[in-house]
């Protein structure tokens, strides 16, 4: 096994960790081991497979390595924010409010993982190690990468904030981004154990789906609303501290900057900055005290409460769909079993639930900048609901997502069955996604928009409704075609979102063909039939998927 | 010799010499109490076969002496020592293998061996060295730099009876120990723990295949329902039952005698409408 670097700068604090009652010497083998994991984890399940026995003791590339160019790309966004306008507190903001989304949600996608990792618990517990250290090997496992990552997302910014604002405020920069990534770190953990205390076996492992599914729609929003706290007015002129903008954590770690470039802002302003400090710090020292009760609580994860169990009750509006949609019980029988995993995976409803929520509420922040001009009754005159086709924009990301499930090994049951015929298992669980998924959604988000524009947009919410139906049959068509739920996560690309771009502004091109056909006489009538009949037609026919085709890769 | 002395004598044993110490072992998951007042003791030299049906409790106590499961009340003395002192040094006397095989399985069998057997408190060397020979003689010597992701499920639990040996415990804690084991090493894996156990070393070991439980433990409690409802030789229990088989003694024991008939209509149920 390799020795690493990181391992060798942490040797300097072995002393910190040995007066915190930590065996730093099995720790640190402790660390080395994980380190060489993560450094081969493959990301196919190809390699399990048995054929490559021999070989796969050799690739060895650092996988992670790889992922961190994308996330110094993705830092680079950050850097237009430095270079427009001149209020350090706004800039920084917007910055360190896209700092805190990017490290919120990978602490939830990659590091939730490890945190609540409990094969650590089987196989380390029963060594005579304590608790202390093997959590404390955790944490510092988790602190590495979670520096590395925000130092590659960080960096571009740190070069411009040198050049702009000088050594002074690139120190400070450096300091106050590590105290975000430690409250970052330090508040997802405490949360879980909030969660992990009071709550036992299967209904803890819902609670904690919930609470991460919460939290990413969380962030997204609060990045809105971070960007949105600021006026236009306010890039030019001076910026105002309101009262609520202590609850915007990512303004405590920007506001250090203002006072930093003397420009006053006064007593609120030293307010917040001294939250971005202590704040941090006494999570910090909480989560220390804590640590070991989380080891003990985590146990709680393992317990297993068979027996108990109810049967899973459909909704009765969906079985009614799909008794009337399906067109044979294999059919039906996929839509039932895609509408269960889609509601029961918690993998699948981590990842798809905030992108759910987020296109609830995507199209009203389209509405936005019209109702902070004229108000809502203004607003209710326009054709501003034409932004409910905003929501389109979830169902290409669902689809990308339908392969993929945390039981992927359950798939080999597609190969033991005497299954010739695809289509009924895509359209059965496309069904299930428009049913169960979409419809939902849909329909709150119809009733909110019937609620600002009134009774006079119900025929044109038809006429969303249908073309968002047939954008689904045409992103099917376009996507990758693999069975549902036979993928593990851990294949998932970050190139795979790529694809769903383009389709993105084909949902705009609905939109515009919707508005066109509103200027024609009789155009929204004839265009709705068009639409009922293309409908028919794709829902018919578009999931016709050769079997070597779909289970092919 | 002293070990070879204690097997055969089981009724003569000091109660200082007891490595295992348990007394009203309750346990509860949340209103459900999984063990009801467990008391037992084992002595070095001895092969307990701890049996019972699934969900009975067996793995749980298990967990508990390993210091996996809090949360018990009663008092668990391994080696003497109370192990709600949190101290987990008793730890490294004891070897383990789980029921589920959970490995880390993106190492190779040397680089997870050696590991394991440094937080045992070996030197990494000796317990490559170790390991290295260990697997040699169980024919896995062409694996040894494998990564254990692509090793069969024989193998994996090759590795795992290995690595809850490298340090020589004194008690040796074995669920399903032969799970995933062709009929070749079942052999071996079997006169290794009658061999240990003549050296002294305490074997405790849950499984359901009941033949082997009647031919290599010295000693079997029977669980059901979080309590023990038997404890002795085999041949005890014999007398105790008057039935051959250790099958019949366990479906008496715990009130399963129905599989004939269930088995019947099992059977019809499955050539229903064919």
């Amino acid at each position: 096994m390799r020795e690493y670097k990181v391992l060798k700068l942490l040797d300097r604090f072995s002393g910190w960790f040995v007066r915190r009652g930590v065996d730093y010497p099995v720790m640190r083998r402790m660390l080395q081991v994980k380190l060489t994991m993560d450094r081969r984890r493959v990301p196919t399940v190809l390699s399990q497979m048995s054929q490559n026995r021999d070989r796969a003791a050799e690739e060895e590339s650092n996988h992670f390595g790889k992922s961190l160019w994308l996330y110094g790309l993705l830092g680079l966004v950050l850097i237009p924010f430095l270079l427009i306008g001149g209020s350090p507190v706004i800039q920084m903001g917007l910055v360190y409010g896209l700092l805190t989304f990017f490290l919120v949600t990978a602490v939830i996608s990659d590091f939730s993982s490890v945190v609540l990792d409990v094969r650590d618990h089987h196989i380390l517990h029963p060594k005579p190690v304590t608790r202390k250290t093997i959590q404390m090997a955790k944490s510092v496992h988790v602190m590495i990468y979670l520096t590395l990552l925000t130092g590659t997302l960080s960096a571009g910014s740190f070069g411009v904030i040198l050049f702009r604002m000088g050594p002074a405020a690139a120190l400070l920069f450096v300091l106050e981004t590590i105290l975000l990534m430690l409250l970052v770190v330090v508040a997802t953990t405490l949360l879980y154990l909030l969660v992990l205390k009071y709550m036992d076996g299967e209904k803890l492992k819902d609670l904690i789906n919930y609470v991460q599914i919460i939290m990413s729609a969380g962030v997204m929003l609060g990045y809105q609303v971070t960007i949105n706290s600021f006026n236009y007015l306010d890039f030019i002129g001076g910026f105002e501290v309101r009262w609520w903008h202590v609850l915007i954590v990512p303004l405590w770690f920007a506001a250090p900057f203002e006072l930093l470039a003397g420009t006053g802002g006064g007593s609120p302003l030293i307010l917040l900055a001294v939250l971005s400090i202590v704040v941090p710090l006494v999570a910090f020292l909480a989560y220390l005290r804590l640590q070991e009760s989380f080891e003990r609580y985590l146990a709680k994860l393992t317990q297993k409460d068979a027996g108990k169990g109810s049967k899973m009750r459909g909704i009765p509006l969906g079985q009614w769909l799909g008794r009337l949609l399906c067109r044979s019980g294999v059919e039906r029988a996929w839509y039932r079993f895609a509408a269960g995993m889609m509601r029961r995976e918690r993998d699948f409803k981590l990842r798809v639930y905030p992108s759910l929520g987020f296109s609830l509420i995507l199209p009203f922040l389209m509405l936005l900048p019209g109702l902070r001009s004229g108000g809502l009754a203004e607003i209710s005159q326009g054709s501003w609901f034409y932004s409910l086709y905003m929501i389109g924009i979830i169902i290409p990301s669902v689809l990308l997502m339908l392969k993929y499930s945390g039981a992927y090994k359950g798939a080999w049951i597609y190969k033991a069955v005497p299954m010739r015929n695809t289509e009924p298992a895509f359209r059965g669980s496309m069904l299930a996604f428009a049913v169960y998924l979409f419809l939902p959604v849909f329909l709150l988000e119809s009733v909110l928009f019937l609620l600002i524009f009134g009774l006079k947009i119900a025929f044109h919410l038809i006429i969303i409704l249908l073309s968002l139906l047939l954008y689904m049959t045409l992103c099917f068509r376009v996507l990758p075609k693999v069975l549902p739920f036979t993928q593990p996560f851990d294949a998932m690309k970050q190139s795979d979102g790529l694809v769903a771009v383009p389709l993105f502004f084909v949902s705009a091109v609905f939109g515009a063909a919707h508005f066109g056909a509103s200027l024609l006489p009789y155009g929204l009538l004839l265009y709705t039939l068009l639409l009922l009949a293309l409908n028919g037609w794709q829902w018919a026919r578009a999931f016709r998927v050769p079997w070597e085709k779909a289970a092919g890769s | 010799m002293n070990g070879l002395y204690k097997v055969r004598c089981t009724v003569v044993m000091n109660r200082q010499d007891a490595v295992i110490q348990i007394q009203d072992l309750r346990m509860k998951y949340d209103d459900r109490y999984v063990l009801q007042g467990i008391d037992l003791e084992a002595y070095p030299g001895q092969i307990i076969g701890y049996i019972g049906p699934n969900g009975a409790g067996k793995s749980t106590t298990v967990k508990i002496m390993l210091g996996l499961v809090t949360g018990y009340t009663g008092e668990v003395r391994l080696f003497g020592r109370d192990i709600a002192d949190g101290d987990p040094a008793y730890k490294s006397r004891i070897g383990y293998v789980p029921e589920i095989a959970e490995l880390y399985d993106n190492l190779t069998a040397s680089e997870y061996l050696t590991f394991i057997g440094e937080l045992y408190g070996l030197n990494g060397d000796e317990a490559d060295y170790k390991a290295r020979r260990l697997m040699d003689m169980l024919g896995l010597d062409r694996v040894y730099n494998a990564r254990i992701a692509s090793f069969s499920k024989g193998m994996r639990q090759k590795v795992l009876l290995i690595s809850s040996m490298l340090h020589d415990p004194d008690v040796l804690f074995l669920d399903e120990p032969l799970s995933g084991l062709d009929a070749n090493s079942v052999m071996i894996v079997k006169e290794i723990m009658s061999q240990l156990a003549l050296q002294g070393k305490t074997i405790f070991y849950s499984s359901h295949i009941m033949e082997v439980v009647e031919k290599i433990s010295s000693r079997i409690i029977l669980i059901d329902e979080g309590r023990i409802v038997a404890d002795g030789t085999f041949d005890e229990l014999k007398e105790r039952s008057e039935e051959g088989t250790l099958e019949g003694i366990f479906n008496r024991l715990t009130g399963f005698k129905e599989y004939k008939q269930l088995a019947e209509q099992f059977v019809s149920v499955v050539r229903e409408d064919s």
